[in-house]
């Protein structure tokens, strides 16, 4: 589930090509592969090449490398949130998209850090009732 | 379409900007307010970066208009409906049935199974068989890893279009 940030950024990185931003789109929800189980050290359905973003510990936010030029960008990621609770009346847990951006560093910034975690936790106030462990 | 010229129109079109963004503001929880606050701290510092600054714009907007978060897939909806965008997927669409084609050809003038290509390409097997149904697009660089497994170019592989 993309969030309002993240099609906001992905539009502005693609300049608007929408050639670029359904590839964009397509290599992000590659995602929907993720194991429904709960052991999530199970091989991943699709090719992905994602980390967990180790300063957001426990909090389960990631980031998707996308293997692609889009737009002209390489580097592009997808950081994400991978809710650890499904929303009332879904079967399955969510994973919202919380933005993207073409990486210009090996590591992300504290500001940036805090930037993802703010996004995580609006959805985790507005969707799970302020669950820590949503 | 009126032109805004004197310090007080300007002025009076940024309180009412200003107004919009406050009553925003006061409908938000506390919690919400923190991330705000924090938020604001970072578009507003001079050493972060126009990234960072991006970043933190963002998930003010996020904050204050959660509306905007629920069209999101309305949005998209539409767009991808849209004669041009169709086209696009078809295009997309082609490319996976293309690769998946020339894969499972390959596998077999080459006896090779889908547990062998995952071992040799450390892709695992439900992703093998996902890009054969079509259901996963490949990454370049399980492209390459594929090809070589297979003694192949990548050229073999996939059209020219996006490599």
């Amino acid at each position: 589930m993309p969030t309002a940030s993240a099609r906001t950024a992905a539009w502005s990185l693609c300049e608007n090509r929408r050639r670029e931003y359904q590839l964009l789109r397509r290599l992000a929800f590659k995602l929907i592969c993720w194991p429904t189980g709960a052991d999530e050290s199970e091989q991943h359905a699709s090719d992905i090449d994602w980390d967990w973003i180790k300063s957001l510990e426990g909090k389960r936010v990631g980031e998707l490398r996308i293997d692609e030029h889009i737009n002209g960008h390489n580097n592009v990621r997808v950081i994400f949130f991978k809710a650890n609770k499904p929303l009332p009346g879904e079967t399955l847990c969510r994973i919202w998209l919380l933005t993207v951006f073409q990486k210009k560093r090996q590591q992300f910034t504290n500001t940036e850090i805090r930037a993802f975690k703010a996004m995580r936790d609006l959805i985790v106030y507005r969707h799970y009732g302020g669950d820590s462990q949503a | 379409m009126s032109t805004i010229t004197t310090p007080n129109e300007i002025l009076a079109a940024g309180a009412s900007q200003f107004a919009m963004f406050f009553n925003a503001y006061r409908e938000c929880s506390p919690e919400i307010q923190e991330i705000i606050h924090d938020m604001t701290a970072i578009a507003a510092d001079p050493e972060a970066t126009a990234d960072e600054k991006r970043l933190a714009s963002q998930t003010l907007i996020e904050a204050l208009f959660p509306a905007l978060t629920a069209d999101v897939h309305d949005q998209d909806e539409i767009l991808l409906r849209s004669r041009e965008s169709q086209q696009i997927e078809m295009d997309l669409d082609h490319e996976e049935v293309t690769f998946a084609e020339r894969l499972r050809v390959l596998m077999a003038e080459k006896s090779i199974t889908q547990e062998y290509l995952a071992e040799m390409t450390g892709v695992s097997q439900p992703a093998i068989a996902n890009m054969l149904a079509r259901q996963c697009r490949p990454q370049r660089r399980t492209i390459a890893k594929i090809a070589a497994a297979l003694g192949v170019e990548s050229s073999e592989l996939w059209t020219d279009s996006i490599q």
